[in-house]
């Protein structure tokens, strides 16, 4: 592994933003993420439906479309790292990166790129769900700035963190196909079974098993639990407040949002780090 | 941003490089040099390990043993390779929707050149008309030319050619051949890859002949031939008394041609000419036959599957 001068990583990195932005998969991918904040504010329209009359809960439901809203959104930022990484081997176009700049400094670009881009994904869902969804909740009790903003932000960060992890899945599986479909169902499918698994013969009532707790630190429920974090304070302390968030996550004893989160950048350095020795050492033929 | 290293002299040096895929032994041991101001010739039939042994040098494939080293270090330490370093390789990629121009663009940036050197690059490899074209929609020959135009971006000391006729036409090959020659000429150095040994009869003043992952020859085109010698085709009177003189001597090589010719080797027109006189024998006729370097080569892989 070879550092490099410092302006050999800005002219990599500036190679890589021109690769992005002269092909369409970035923005083609913001349609479904438009149609995810969408789908936030049919949700909210549901709730008017439902109960026509402002009432406490109405914040918080918002709070959670949003949050799950977030939580797609980042599964296609997911995606998009794993395309990111693994299309250039699929269209052979890795051999002219790592002939003008080192496999290092390649991978450190493509990482920039991911987290803007998945990040930026997570913005649009975090300022275009409330936008739409607090429309239609003309006459509800909206949550406040605050809250918004700050869901958002953490919105964002998990949304750039999984696009950093699809990277270095697609560097690590280098077939474009297989990258997106580990990456993408992996989030949707087996961290579902394999928490499952975790929590097999664990009861709603008693302390949680050791391997039911592990469940909290699998990669996708640390981003679910960050995110569901600003619902369920918004819902206010109790017992049932970890039960709702034990059911969105899908996870037992969910630690703090604050760990959770660092649960997952635990997770999106060990990735990369992966990435840097696997496609450091693979032969390029 | 600026960069001022000096270029390097531009020497290709590979040492005992070997690979292994698997159980499969790609390249075995293989040691020569590319020195500057020359084309060198890599030479071996499909399958031999020239494309495993670029790859190594260009840092792409992990060598089992041995190293390759560009003035000195390995690729992977190169400050700017791009600007040392230029390679069109066979299977090298443009995503088919990105124009040939945003293709250069990106590598101008990584290489670290200005962006006015994208249409410097376009108009050398001929390709200025289709710049703005997306290259999904190249031939294999236009596609070859964005290879070298991507190449030569960093306008590098050492230019290395996988193969680099496959997919020009006859044109395209003839533009290539001088434009090689021309670089060389300006005190570069070129390693080029083929099969076709025509081509490489034209360009390469020195060769590096592997076959099966081994070196078989490492030296000047001039070396190859004079190791290899040439026919001298004799039309005498008496065949027989004319063997039977060139056997006393010491030249067995005399094959019997079915028109009544022989031909000699291991001697010169010269030689035969004197041996002849002296023994009396009159001579019709008589041609140096000049073995091609096709002849050549495969001579030379026989010969090595032999030993």
């Amino acid at each position: 592994m070879k550092l490099g001068a410092p302006h050999r990583w800005t002219a990599v990195l500036t190679a890589e933003v021109r690769r992005t932005l002269s092909v369409r998969l970035w923005w083609l991918l913001l349609i479904p993420v438009v149609l995810l904040a969408l789908a936030m504010s049919l949700f909210g329209s549901l709730i008017t439906l439902l109960v026509p009359s402002a009432t406490d809960t109405s914040a918080i439901l918002m709070l959670t479309g949003l949050a799950s809203a977030l939580s797609m959104a980042a599964i296609v930022g997911a995606a998009y790292g794993a395309l990111l990484a693994a299309g250039e081997y699929r269209h052979r176009t890795i051999t002219l990166a790592f002939l003008t700049g080192t496999r290092t400094q390649v991978l450190g670009a493509k990482v920039a790129v991911a987290a803007v881009v998945a990040g930026l994904y997570g913005l649009v869902v975090a300022v275009l769900g409330p936008l739409l969804g607090g429309a239609v909740l003309g006459g509800q009790q909206l949550p406040s700035w605050g809250q918004l903003a700050g869901l958002g932000a953490i919105g964002i960060l998990v949304c750039a963190l999984w696009g950093v992890l699809g990277v270095a899945v697609g560097t690590v599986v280098p077939n474009q196909a297989g990258a997106v479909t580990l990456t993408v169902g992996y989030l949707l499918i087996g961290e579902n079974l394999i928490a499952g698994a975790l929590r097999a013969g664990d009861t709603s009532f008693g302390e949680p098993s050791v391997f039911a707790r592990l469940t909290s630190f699998l990669p996708g429920n640390a981003g679910d639990l960050a995110l569901y974090e600003a619902p369920v304070a918004a819902a206010g302390a109790g017992a049932e407040t970890r039960t709702v968030l034990e059911f969105l996550a899908g996870v037992s004893a969910p630690p703090p949002g604050w760990v959770a989160l660092l649960v997952l950048v635990g997770w999106t350095v060990a990735g990369v780090a992966l990435a840097v020795v696997v496609g450091g050492r693979r032969d390029i033929t | 941003m600026q960069e001022t290293a000096p270029p390097g002299p531009g020497r290709i040096t590979v040492e005992g490089l070997g690979k292994k895929f698997g159980p499969v032994e790609a390249v075995r041991d293989l040691s020569f040099t590319v020195e500057p101001g020359s084309v060198t010739g890599f030479l071996g039939p499909n399958g031999s390990g020239k494309t495993t042994t670029l790859r190594m040098i260009l840092g792409l494939v992990g060598p089992t043993t041995g190293r390759a080293l560009i003035d000195g270090v390995p690729f992977a330490e190169l400050e700017s390779p791009g600007k040392v370093v230029g390679a069109v390789l066979e299977v090298q990629g443009v995503h088919p929707r990105r124009t040939a121009r945003a293709h250069l663009r990106a590598g101008a940036a990584a290489v670290g050149v200005p962006d006015s050197r994208v249409d410097e690059v376009l108009g050398l490899v001929g390709l200025a008309a289709a710049a703005d074209r997306p290259a999904g929609g190249f031939s294999l020959g236009m596609n070859q030319r964005l290879a070298l135009a991507a190449a030569l971006l960093g306008d590098p000391q050492i230019l290395v050619l996988d193969e680099p006729g496959n997919g020009l036409d006859p044109d395209g090959i003839a533009w290539l051949r001088s434009f090689v020659n021309a670089f060389a000429a300006s005190g570069r150095s070129v390693l080029v890859s083929s099969h076709q040994l025509a081509e490489m009869e034209l360009t390469a003043q020195r060769l590096v002949v592997i076959d099966r992952g081994r070196c078989r020859f490492d030296g000047a085109v001039s070396e190859l031939r004079e190791g290899q010698g040439g026919r001298v085709l004799v039309r005498p009177a008496d065949p027989a008394r004319l063997a039977e003189v060139l056997a006393a001597e010491g030249i067995t090589e005399v094959d019997r041609i079915s028109d009544g010719r022989l031909a000699v080797g291991g001697a010169d027109a010269v030689r035969v000419g004197d041996l002849a006189l002296g023994a009396g024998v009159a001579v019709y006729g008589m041609t140096e036959e000049r073995v091609g370097l096709e002849q050549m080569f495969l001579r030379l892989l026989a010969g090595e599957e032999v030993a």
